[in-house]
């Protein structure tokens, strides 16, 4: 047999009632109903017994170090974070433009020092050139035939 | 008027210590069952209020006191312990497993009603911690925010409002809820709850 519409309703709004969460209109006419609807208030004796038997299921007690662990918690996260939050968030803050002109900044004195040692290393390597070169053979060129060593030379073959 | 715990709260964040340490003081216990009655193991459940404490503790200098504290405390519990359910199920939970696990749909019965009450002879009167055994299987074998919304009202003692704002839904939800939860309660302790 199905129930009447009204005891449907009646009966979604029961916990609700038991619960003190309808207004007084409501709370009136759910009273009113109960009073002659004999399966409602078996179903609302029956939620009243459930709820009760739900206060059965005791409060467990925390145990006596739970204080003691958090702390003991606090203070490996602080010690695994090298940098301050605080610090963190400073930084994410600087404006756009400040940090553009800091890398710009940061990058001009980089290629400068760069540049300099690849100038320097050059240069190094242009003064071994030169040296070695002054030893090569066709360096040494022929004696002009007025100076001594020429006369010399000039004699040396007539003789020969 | 001024809640007491957003005040101790504002003072932590101006850097009083103690003002924390109150707030924790006054508020674990109740953060400790919440969460050991919704995962139903007590050291899990400690370990999980450390964490709540923890994130307090980290969202200190992001507070803004717009509700009452308690009901962002236990925001943060509700969120914290439908992650940690979402977390188990993905992990450990083999999917071969899972549908052993199911029992058979029996006749008249539901999918997940591990405890068949029709088959306890009731006459067989029920030690307390029997019945209390009794009362967390059938409160587990809840979908979890039936469960959620029955601890912090049977529980907590939260209003629909309060519960409503801890969980992001409407008030008619967290009823519709409560009214599904108390009835499957009812169904599944039907032989050990006596009518009023």
């Amino acid at each position: 047999m199905t129930e009447p519409m009204k005891c449907q309703k009646i009966k979604r709004k029961l916990c609700a009632y038991l619960d003190n969460e309808l207004n007084e209109s409501q709370k009136a006419k759910i009273q009113q109903h109960l009073c002659h609807c004999s399966d409602c208030a078996r179903e609302e004796r029956l939620l009243t017994g459930t709820s009760n038997a739900l206060k059965i299921w005791r409060d467990i007690d925390v145990e006596s170090n739970f204080s003691a662990t958090f702390w003991r918690k606090v203070a490996a996260q602080e010690a695994s974070q090298p940098l301050h939050p605080s610090f963190l968030t400073r930084l994410i803050q600087i404006p756009f433009t400040v940090a553009i002109a800091t890398v710009l900044l940061f990058g001009l004195l980089l290629g400068g020092i760069v540049g300099s040692y690849l100038l320097l290393q050059n240069d190094e390597a242009q003064v071994k050139q030169e040296y070695i070169a002054s030893f090569a053979l066709d360096s040494f060129k022929a004696l002009p035939p007025d100076s001594i060593g020429g006369v010399y030379f000039t004699l040396a073959k007539r003789r020969k | 008027m001024i809640d007491a715990d957003v005040d101790l709260m504002l003072k932590f964040q101006a850097g009083d210590v103690s003002a924390f340490e109150q707030l924790m003081h006054k508020h674990q216990k109740s953060v400790i069952n919440t969460i050991y009655r919704f995962i139903g193991n007590r050291a899990e459940a400690e370990e999980l209020a450390q964490e709540v404490f923890l994130k307090v503790y980290n969202s200190a200098q992001k507070y803004k006191p717009k509700a009452k504290f308690s009901t962002w405390l236990y925001k943060i519990v509700t969120n914290l312990c439908l992650n940690e359910l979402r977390r188990r199920r993905l992990e450990t939970v083999p999917l071969d497993d899972l549908a052993e696990e199911i029992p058979p749909l029996s006749k008249g019965g539901k999918r997940g009603d591990f405890i068949d009450a029709g088959q306890i002879p009731p006459d067989i009167a029920l030690e307390k911690n029997e019945l209390v055994a009794l009362i967390k299987k059938a409160v587990e074998s809840l979908p979890e925010k039936q469960r959620m919304a029955l601890i912090l009202r049977e529980y907590d003692g939260l209003s629909y409002k309060e519960i409503a704002e801890v969980m992001g839904c409407s008030v008619a939800s967290v009823q519709s809820r409560l009214q599904r939860a108390k009835a499957t309660l009812k169904e599944k302790l039907a032989f050990y709850v006596k009518e009023d």
